[in-house]
């Protein structure tokens, strides 16, 4: 993974002096609070309903042994001795004191980590593929780009204040585990005869106006990334619309504006920059490379892929669920589930990071990868070694065999930690899995995503769930909108809502209702979306509604 | 009125009594760009397209940027499109709403001088232009 040099920590220092200072400042009453607002929200920090909450970026999802480490004990000395992964490649803590915030921040930039920029109006953490660098589809790492976009677009002094937050994701694989369809702007690196490119996509996002992305360029030269994205977001900061924080994201400007006025705007402001000094020089990515080069892989031969799972072994089917190929013949990469019974979606305790340092430092090269459905990825681990690792992940709740399944339910925070939230989202996912007490029933179910968010905001993607919760306000009563149809990856659509909302103690039945009716509908192999387009939404509706009276 | 300028080289602490002070009253009236020389100074809205300005580019000493308030992004915009887009060589001049925090990110976009919002400590606002010794991007103004 990237390396940080002696500027970078430099950097990262005098960044953290700075909150120090703007921080005593503040708590001796003489920088403005709502001055003090925006500083704290670029380092990180939110106050939430019960406390100040710290967002820590995990740029595009890569951590060290080392740095899982820090986090834990950071957890123990600031505070409860857990922390929540976020559908963004990020990690907060929920409890942090103000007063403490400096000395946080300066621990993690002793592991060469910080919360910069993953909030407030500017450009966020950047996003890319859990499995970059290993997946057997990819076209090309996009990790080295992505490290340039993350140096890019730190403390960037043009676009430190947008009218709103943007999001950048990159994916370098056929298939797209970025969601780069749903981000402000969505990179995909791919080649032809002539080398690498990149297609541009612009504009998609969830939140109250669920978009889905328009590619603006088709094929982009590398060399141009920064100068192209620094004119997207230069005709953003311009005419996005600062009047109205619910009309403020790029999507809003690329549909006010139309695609083809948009791309032309692009291409004028571009001009000024094109070939400029911020053009990327040839051999220059090299280095970056350099920094995610292979580890040192031993010469294996492949385990045999072709045979029976017998499903009645925990580790045949944790291994035909959560084991995932990989371009080295010999190894896997291997997806942690940090959805469990009884513990919030994404939730870790001190000991959780503690042992998944342990086990990346014994099974992968001393890194893991953390995804935007919040979960966790070993990404190099010897085949041979796979029953070992299933051992010692059940020693610490970690072996659960639920990839892509309906209890890895992706989940916001909600009303038990987040001010904006219209209703709770945690107790909603206890409920659902209480639905889904046999894991075998689970399997035969299939691919099935469920995603809860507590509000508008959509944090928890719900949108682009087969099945999406979404808490709404009804007369200070939490209700529950659902939509079905929506798609994350490739194919990505948004869900069409299915009726009324229901009270909280009926969406677990409501959701077991719609899985029923997918099952007793469909043909072979269908997917749950399949099933819905040819059966039609009425029929899903009517099972979900049956014997409601609201 | 408080004004930092960094046009010797590092940023100095000076007393006007109007912000396009050293130079002349700001132009208004259209056509103006007949009568605009050296002296003249132009005073810019943040929410201004090129036609408000293109026209004056060639001849005016002073654009004064308007920060109507301090979350606002788009002077820093506009500066770095006077200075990459239209080649302006001037002063630019930022006024309204400006905060120590600010002047940074201000001065890299191309800003060339400040005048502080009045409730700014000026002092050690003036330290905090070169406040960082690493920039991942570019300076403008340089
Ligand atoms: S979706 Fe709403 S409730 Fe959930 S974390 Fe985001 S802002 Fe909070």
């Amino acid at each position: 993974m990237y390396q940080y040099n002696e500027d970078d920590r430099l950097f990262l220092q005098q960044r953290c002096e700075q909150f120090r200072d703007q921080t005593t400042r503040f708590l001796a009453g003489t920088l403005p609070a709502e001055e003090f607002q925006q500083l704290r929200l670029r380092n990180g920090l939110y106050i939430q309903r019960l406390a100040p909450m710290l967002r820590i970026a995990i740029p595009y999802g890569l951590v060290s042994a080392g740095q899982l480490r820090a986090l834990a004990g950071i957890t123990r000395d600031f505070d409860k001795g857990y922390a929540h992964f976020t559908t963004r490649q990020n990690i907060q803590l929920n409890w942090p004191k103000l007063e403490a915030m400096p000395d946080l921040l300066s621990r993690l930039a002793e592991v060469d980590m910080h919360a910069i920029q993953t909030s407030g109006s500017c450009i966020r953490n950047i996003t890319s593929d859990q499995f970059a660098g290993v997946a057997a589809d990819e076209v090309a790492d996009p990790r080295p780009w992505a490290e340039l976009l993350r140096q890019w677009s730190t403390l960037h002094p043009e676009f430190n204040w947008l009218p709103r937050k943007f999001k950048i994701a990159l994916t370098g694989a056929a298939s797209d585990r970025a969601a780069i369809a749903v981000h402000d702007i969505g990179l995909r690196l791919q080649s032809d005869a002539d080398g690498l490119y990149f297609e541009v996509w612009v504009g998609g996002g969830l939140g109250r106006t669920p978009l889905i992305g328009v590619c603006i360029n088709p094929h982009l030269e590398p060399k141009h990334l920064i100068t192209y994205l620094t004119a997207i977001l230069r005709v953003y900061n311009q005419f996005g619309r600062r009047d109205n924080k619910y009309k403020a994201r790029i999507k809003i400007l690329v549909k006010a504006m139309g695609k083809i006025d948009f791309e032309a705007a692009v291409n004028a402001a571009w001009q000024a920059l094109k070939d400029g000094p911020e053009t990327i020089p040839e051999g220059s990515i090299e280095p970056l490379q350099s920094h995610f080069s292979r580890p040192n892989y031993l010469t294996l031969n492949p385990a045999p892929s072709s045979r029976t799972i017998a499903t009645d072994q925990p580790f045949e089917r944790w291994r035909a669920q959560n084991v995932l190929p990989h371009q080295q013949p010999g190894y896997a990469a291997v997806h942690i589930s940090l959805k469990r019974k009884g513990i919030a979606p994404g939730d870790v305790s001190d000991r959780d990071l503690e042992a998944l340092a342990d086990l990346a430092e014994r099974y992968s090269f001393g890194e893991a990868r953390v995804t935007h459905e919040q979960n966790i990825v070993l990404a190099d681990v010897e085949q041979t070694k796979l029953p070992e690792l299933f051992q010692a992940l059940g020693q610490h709740n970690l072996d659960r065999a639920n990839r892509g399944l309906a209890t890895d339910m992706i989940c916001c925070p909600g009303g038990d930690y987040c001010s904006l939230a219209n209703a709770k989202s945690i107790p909603v996912a206890a409920a659902i899995e209480e639905t889904f007490q046999d894991p075998e029933a689970e399997r035969l179910l299939g691919p099935l995503t469920i995603n809860i968010s507590g509000c508008m905001n959509a944090c928890g993607h719900h949108h682009v769930a087969n099945i999406g919760i979404l808490g709404v306000d009804k007369k200070g009563q939490e209700f529950y909108q659902l939509s079905v149809g929506g798609e994350p990856g490739d194919q990505a659509r948004i869900g069409r809502i299915l009726g009324p909302s229901v009270a909280r103690a009926e969406i677990q039945w409501v959701v077991q209702r719609l899985t029923q009716c997918y099952q007793q509908h469909r043909d072979d192999a269908e997917t749950f979306n399949q099933t819905l387009d040819r059966v039609g939404i009425e029929t899903f509706k009517s099972a979900a509604y049956e014997g409601l009276t609201s | 009125m408080k004004l930092i300028t960094t046009l010797s080289g590092y940023p100095e602490l000076q007393e006007i009594d109007a912000i396009w002070s050293g130079y002349d009253e700001p132009l208004a009236a259209k056509g103006a760009e007949l009568a605009a020389n050296a002296a003249s100074s132009l005073k810019i809205e943040a929410d201004a397209g090129p036609e408000a300005f293109q026209p004056y580019l060639d001849a005016v000493g002073l654009i004064l940027l308007h920060l109507p308030v301090f979350t606002d992004g788009r002077p820093y915009s506009l500066a770095a499109m006077l200075r990459q887009h239209y080649r302006y060589a001037g002063e630019i001049r930022v006024f309204g709403d400006v905060r120590r925090e600010q002047l940074d990110h201000l001065h890299r976009c191309g800003i060339t001088s400040f005048v502080l919002n009045q409730d700014e400590d000026a002092a050690s606002a003036l330290g905090q232009i070169g406040y960082f010794s690493k920039w991942y991007q570019p300076n403008i103004s340089a």
